[in-house]
């Protein structure tokens, strides 16, 4: 009879019986090795269908660069810090920055041919005395982004950084290791016609690492030179304007099944299920009084429990 | 009483573990490092456990290798996505 068979079976995976040698044999160490391979499994098939249907998995988020610039203002203010303006050249490096990303398929500061952040910014004639950048990539919305910026303590000084007079932002969609991603870069800059460049040049030490806070002087006669270069304040906001309303047109995209959200799943349907193996376990166990030589199924319960509890609370999106 | 001492132990482990993981949200790389570890702590304290009671035996390593295993990778997959 099937249905017989089938309450063997279930009886067989979950509780302790002497055809599973008194434990659920979904605990046994043969039956998790096979849920490893099935998850691992499952991640091959993922990317499979990744590299041949890339624009069916992707991500779908809805960030307002304004909003993002707003956020960032807001919390320099909390500081007692001046609001950062919107500059349509920065504007135009992290639209190029988040161009040359998609392009070249890399996620970093650096991209793999060695070109810096700062390339970025002198492509489009922006001297600056200080500079920064912060990324990010699959937030939800524009508060998750600024939020996610603000817990990690290198990105949230580059945001409070009292050098910055500057911001320019991109929020830019595309496909990025085979997935449909949205990317944001947040670039900052202190033009050399702003207040700090009367600092003396020789303070600052150029440093070009990926980390977020970077603070690069730009020679000082490139200084002199891009005095003149630089375009006046009132000149920049209309500009800015328009790149901001750019940026926004190209974040709208319908919803995708995400990689992220896929992986989830399976993650706590099998965190769970195993966490449910044991709670029945240790019951069973404690009313039948088995003695058995196992391993301590209330630190497995612990020990799973903690993970699936990380896994629920993790969301999706990246900070760079 | 010795056992309640072992799994406050286990549980001071994990909590700076997890405190540690939220600590660093976002930071895909350290948390990656923190789950690895978590992992780790996990077959060494199970294995130090059971050697304390007496029970040492490489199959129940081996239980403790297999759920570490289970769950860092499940979780650094899901980071990886992420």
């Amino acid at each position: 009879m099937p249905k017989k068979r089938l309450l063997w079976w279930a009886r067989h995976l979950f509780v302790p019986h002497h055809t599973n040698n008194c434990k659920a044999k979904i605990l046994h160490p043969s039956a998790l090795s096979i849920l490893v391979g099935f998850f691992l499994f499952y991640q091959f098939i993922l990317n499979f269908y990744l590299l041949v249907s890339p624009s069916v998995l992707g991500f779908a988020s809805d960030i307002a660069p304004e909003r993002v610039v707003e956020i960032t203002n807001q919390k320099r203010a909390e500081q007692g810090l001046n609001p950062l303006t919107v500059n349509g050249q920065l504007n135009e490096a992290a639209q190029r920055k988040a161009g040359d990303m998609f392009a070249f398929n890399y996620w970093s500061h650096v991209s793999p041919s060695g070109r810096s952040p700062w390339s970025f910014f002198q492509e489009v004639g922006y001297k600056y005395l200080f500079a920064g950048e912060n990324l990010a990539r699959d937030f939800m919305n524009s508060d998750a982004v600024v939020s996610a910026w603000m817990n990690s303590p290198t990105h949230r000084d580059n945001i409070l950084n009292g050098n910055y007079k500057e911001i320019g932002l991109a929020v830019v969609n595309g496909t990025l290791n085979g997935v449909e991603t949205t990317l944001v870069v947040q670039v900052f800059g202190a033009p050399i016609s702003s207040p700090v460049a009367q600092k003396p040049a020789t303070t600052v030490k150029p440093t070009l690492t990926p980390t977020p806070v970077l603070v690069t002087p730009t020679p000082v006669e490139q200084q002199t030179a891009a005095a003149v270069q630089v375009p006046p304040v009132e000149e920049q906001i209309p500009l800015a304007r328009v790149a901001l309303a750019q940026a926004s047109q190209e974040v709208t995209s319908p919803p995708l099944l995400s990689p992220f959200l896929l992986t989830k799943t399976i993650a706590v349907f099998l965190l769970g299920l195993i966490l449910g193996a044991l709670l029945l376990d240790i019951i069973l166990v404690y009313q039948k009084k088995i003695i058995r030589l196992s391993g301590r199924n209330v630190a497995h319960l612990i020990f799973i429990g903690g993970l699936l509890l990380a896994v629920i609370l993790t969301t999706p999106g990246a900070i760079l | 009483m010795k056992d309640l001492k072992h799994y406050l132990l286990l549980l001071a482990i994990l909590s700076i573990g997890f405190g540690l993981f939220w600590i660093f949200n976002f930071n895909r790389q350290i948390q990656i490092l923190i789950t690895i570890a978590l992992g780790i702590a996990y077959v060494v304290w199970g294995t130090i456990h059971h050697a304390t009671r007496r029970e040492f035996h490489w199959r129940l390593v081996w239980e403790y290798v297999v759920v570490a295993t289970i769950a860092c990778v499940i979780v650094v997959f899901l980071l990886l996505r992420s």
